[in-house]
């Protein structure tokens, strides 16, 4: 009878640990889990936006490098032959260009190249305008229809040298 | 040595029995070993889940150092990733390889800022085939926020259509 007693109550404590103490822990561990995966995609989709930020002030800060220690006019004159360089064997016409210093915070110069050409020709000039190296980002690119050819229109500036706080690291 | 006393005396434990309480205190063992699992794993999760916040709360602040930034920097900072990520070129290949053969691209215009706009003025001989350029650039994953704008169906389609950049760049 005692024996029989004995497995009764080892059997009711056996059970009581299971429901009293590892089904609310799994339960918690299982919320835990949840949470956790909610977590991990978030740290994932912000350690992807912060990398692409990071990347974008590099790029901001290597593109200023490029002129960053030149005077305004140097910088003017720099990027004219940068220009000039960029068109040298393109097939273009019509090309009128201006490059102006300065135009907004933080630019150093303005850039505004005009030229028509076959529509791969004028596709190529306007990226190889903003190559790397060149110190300038686009701002606005038109291809407007011309009889014949295509007609480009590239906005471009090139930021000045000063690296923004958050940048720094 | 004789036993006068009144109460019956207590039988022994069968066999059967034994094992019985042997298997009931196997179970509280078991059940007792589930509980520290469960404690342990609980508190490894629990660990993983403060790990994930603070790394995510240090990437938010990184993140919002940059973004509350109002200034140009920050506009130029995206201008410079768009321009290397997304040039012209890349933009305009994007799209012939969406356009139908019968679909011409007249004007295009790319506003690199925060985002790089793209407007462009199409036509076709057959309407639907610019329909199907619109349904396609819908569902592109270059690009997004597709507007389509004053559109002239009569004779050969002329349209215009705005959209947003959203390759790697974007």
């Amino acid at each position: 009878m005692r024996a029989r007693l004995l497995a009764l109550a080892l059997l009711a404590a056996a059970a009581a640990v299971h429901v009293l103490v590892t089904v609310p822990l799994q339960r918690q561990a299982a919320v835990d889990g949840d949470e956790y995966r909610r977590m991990r995609d978030q740290r994932r989709q912000l350690r992807s936006r912060v990398a692409r930020l990071e990347r974008a002030e590099s790029l901001r800060r290597q593109a200023a490098t490029v002129y960053g220690t030149s005077t305004a006019e140097d910088v003017v004159r720099l990027v004219r032959r940068s220009l000039i360089g960029s068109l040298e064997g393109v097939p273009v016409s019509k090309v009128r260009m201006s490059v102006r210093p300065g135009g907004r915070e933080q630019v150093a110069t303005s850039v505004t190249l005009n030229a028509e050409g076959d529509f791969e020709d004028v596709v190529r000039l306007s990226g190889h305008v903003v190559r790397a190296g060149s110190g300038l980002v686009l701002q606005s690119v038109t291809f407007a229809q011309r009889r014949p050819g295509v007609g480009l229109v590239v906005e471009a500036a090139s930021p000045a040298g000063r690296s923004s706080p958050a940048g720094r690291s | 040595m004789r036993d006068f006393s009144s109460r019956p005396r207590r039988r022994p434990a069968t066999g059967a029995e034994k094992v019985v309480v042997g298997l009931a205190g196997a179970m509280l063992l078991v059940s007792a070993a589930f509980a520290l699992t469960a404690w342990r794993e609980g508190r490894s999760v629990h660990a993983r889940v403060q790990q994930a916040r603070a790394e995510s709360q240090a990437a938010l602040t990184r993140a919002q150092s940059f973004e509350t930034r109002r200034d140009a920097g920050q506009v130029l900072a995206a201008q410079a990733l768009l321009t290397a990520d997304a040039p012209p070129a890349r933009v305009v290949s994007e799209l012939a390889r969406l356009m139908p053969g019968d679909v011409r691209l007249d004007d295009l215009r790319l506003v690199y800022g925060s985002r790089l706009q793209v407007e462009m003025r199409v036509s076709a001989r057959v309407v639907g085939s610019y329909d199907l350029f619109l349904d396609r650039l819908e569902r592109s994953p270059s690009f997004t926020d597709v507007l389509p704008g004053d559109e002239n169906r009569e004779g050969e389609l002329r349209a215009l259509v705005r959209a947003v950049w959203r390759g790697p760049g974007a």
